[in-house]
């Protein structure tokens, strides 16, 4: 019993002996260690260089990140702003939906924030720039018809149709002719199938309106509707899938 | 120094400068790596064992959950098939055997003699997967279904229903199909027995049944439990004729940052049953009449530590088990026949391409069924160390060179009643397409 004692006590002090805890999630990595991490898991994809161009890119449709720009799709900071570490944690965490993204929820958080450092090596933006501050998602109103209702003419009105088509099918007229800023050719969403690239959640796909996706056409839309607009049109969206979660609130979220 | 060793020490010579000289680049099952893009490190922590992402990829019945795993959206070309074989030179040793000269040590080697395994696996629809694994292709031609199961994933809509049917690998605490070593050194505690036990269940044999499973995100805790037909018994070709059960649950608990990145403890536990009698013809037993069934156990536990950084992590495994085989099938018995085993692993990924690995194994009786017996009767233990350096890694392909020794030993079993040692060494080449 005592050898027990030793031992587990022996273990705890190893599992305590750790660094300063970090400030948030994806935040204090390693970017030697992350290397590492990233050579495990990301670089048949985004490539050594982090330029995106990994020996599977070629294989698959939407192309992967390249990181040397620092320019990024999914973030809680305004239009143009590099993400937060929450932010790139997050897309780690939880993957893309319909891409080659998996979700690396499996990994843990120390292999996250290793490589989320070492992916801030490929850009000199990393050093020059910070991100903004996130922006202020209020507080989800309640789903109702009317506020899907309001949101179908928040579509109309913001020409999500041009893109997206009117039955947001992904098939709008200008669909065929988008690229990203890479120059490869971009398919706008199909937003029927119950799920959004960048999370399901009312806030997740707020976010989206807000922020718009960097690097691709999908602008913000932060100076033209309001945050009420804003709410309808992400009810609108529930709408047109059973598998959204509806009025899905914060507490909620992942 | 023999001839033979100059041999090994020579091809170990020749192979560890090609492997140090050659372009460095790791994997098991090459077709989820081309269908996700995935190199084999994604699921490896150093091939074949799994690693956090590849458990749960293989908990969610090899599908990602991020729409792209139905058949459909594969390319028509893609064909969910895989092979594995692994050209080696084997030098085996045994001592204290008997023949007509007397007690001798027996030696044999040489290259070839080698199997392969063909792996089919994947998903046929979304949340339903599939594995069929034909094994062996060696010279002698024979060829068994090694697993051979159709998996319902995600149930009602949650992870914590999935139904296996079909031959399977029962979910143990270290999958015996995954183990670091290429030697003939299996898990010992995994088909140990009672000394003089009947029973040939092996829990590291995959068995025809059904398992339940169940899973959280990221598989942090699981549960499993089988239910199947033992397999190899006189009564086996009866579904039910020889029924076991089989159950495992861990939690693993993950660290943000410290010295240990992870922790897993778990417990697990096997009740199987074994005919004593059977009709026989010729004196073999015919199969499907087994009967006069009488149990064995096993009850255990594991832990498993992750030192470092996760990525390249140092990994300790101990598991040990305490069975009891019942007097029905133990010869000239008066009690039940009980015994404790266990082994600690180490693996140490040193880099991405390089891992070293130490295993100990003990099993020794604690009750002789037959209390004239010595304790020690059949008592085992082994060691087996090596090196496993991998020379390229995609996500098509894997190959290795692997390198190691292992040591059995067998208390009271050879000639004479004198105790019997198996020494293995092993150089070959593993791949992966």
């Amino acid at each position: 019993m005592k050898r027990l004692s030793i031992v587990a006590s022996a273990f705890v002090a190893l599992a305590l002996a750790a660094p300063a805890r970090a400030q948030g999630p994806g935040s204090g990595g390693d970017p030697v260690k992350g290397k590492v991490v990233y050579e495990r898991y990301c670089l048949s994809c985004h490539g050594e260089l982090g330029n995106g161009a990994g020996e599977f890119a070629e294989w698959i449709t939407t192309k992967p990140r390249d990181y040397r720009q620092g320019t990024f799709k999914w973030r809680s900071t305004p239009s143009g702003s590099l993400p937060t570490d929450a932010d790139l944690d997050k897309t780690i965490r939880d993957g893309i939906y319909g891409t080659f993204m998996p979700t690396w929820y499996a990994i843990g958080e120390h292999n996250r924030r290793d490589v989320i450092a070492y992916i801030k090596t490929f850009s000199a933006r990393w050093k020059t720039d910070k991100p903004q501050p996130s922006i202020v998602i209020p507080a989800e109103p309640p789903y109702s018809d009317a506020s899907v209702k309001r949101g179908r003419a928040v579509y109309e009105k913001s020409n999500c149709a041009q893109c997206h088509g009117q039955d947001a099918l992904g098939d709008g007229p200008s669909a065929h002719e988008l690229k990203d800023d890479w120059g490869n050719p971009i398919v706008p969403y199909d937003l029927t199938q119950g799920h959004i690239k960048c999370g399901d959640t009312g806030s997740d796909i707020y976010r989206v309106f807000i922020t718009g996706l960097n690097g691709t056409p999908m602008p913000s839309f932060t100076d033209s509707i309001s945050p009420e607009e804003a709410w309808d049109l992400v009810h609108y969206i529930q709408s047109l899938s059973a598998l959204y979660p509806k009025n899905y609130g914060p507490a909620a979220a992942k | 120094m023999t001839r033979t060793a100059k041999l090994v020490t020579t091809a170990c010579g020749v192979l560890t400068t090609i492997a140090l000289l050659a372009p460095p680049r790791a994997g098991a099952f090459p077709a989820f790596a081309r269908k996700y893009g995935l190199r084999c490190t994604a699921c490896h922590e150093s091939w074949p064992k799994l690693n956090d992402f590849g458990r749960a990829f293989r908990d969610n019945g090899y599908q990602l959950l991020m729409g792209k795993d139905d058949t459909i959206f594969e390319t028509p070309g893609y064909w969910p098939v895989s092979v594995r074989i692994t050209p080696q030179y084997t030098y085996t040793q045994v001592t204290n055997q008997p023949t007509d000269q007397g007690t001798k040590n027996l030696g044999s080697g040489g290259v070839g003699q080698v199997g392969m395994d063909l792996l089919m696996g994947g998903v046929l629809f979304q949340n339903v997967s599939f594995l069929v694994v034909p094994t062996g292709f060696a010279p002698d031609g024979a060829v068994f279904l090694e697993s051979a199961w159709v998996r319902f994933d995600n149930l009602f809509g949650t992870s914590w229903a999935n139904l296996k049917l079909g031959r399977h690998e029962v979910d143990l605490p270290v999958s015996a199909h995954r183990p670091w070593n290429l030697t003939g050194t299996p898990y010992l505690i995994y088909s140990f027995h009672a000394n003089g036990s009947a029973s040939n269940y092996d829990m590291g044999e995959n068995q025809w049944g059904v398992e339940y499973m169940g899973h959280d995100r990221g598989s942090l805790n699981r549960v499993a439990v089988s239910v199947f037909n033992v397999q190899n018994s006189p009564g086996t070709e009866n579904f039910w004729s020889t029924p076991g059960l089989y159950g495992h649950a861990t939690h693993e608990w993950t660290f943000g940052s410290g010295a240990v990145s992870a922790l897993k403890l778990g417990v697990f536990g096997s009740y199987t049953t074994w005919p004593t009698t059977s009709f026989t013809s010729g004196g073999t037993p015919i199969p499907g009449t087994g009967g006069n069934l009488y149990p064995s156990e096993k009850i255990g536990g594991e832990a498993q530590v992750w030192f470092g950084p996760p990525a390249t992590p140092l990994h300790l495994i101990v598991v040990f088990a305490h069975g009891e085989d019942d007097k029905a099938l133990i010869p000239n018995a008066t009690q039940n026949g009980t015994f404790n085993g266990g082994f600690a692993e180490l693996g140490w990924t040193i880099t991405l391409k390089n891992l070293v690995f130490f295993r100990y194994d003990l099993c020794k009786n604690s009750q002789q069924g037959d209390p004239t017996l010595p304790q020690d009767l059949n008592d085992q233990n082994a060691i087996t160390f090596g090196w496993r350096h991998t020379f390229q890694f995609s996500n098509r392909s894997e190959y290795a060179l692997v390198a190691e020794y292992s040591t059995w030993q067998t208390m009271g079993m050879g000639a004479n009643g004198l105790n019997t040692r198996t020494n293995q060494y092993l150089v070959g080449i593993d791949f992966a397409y």
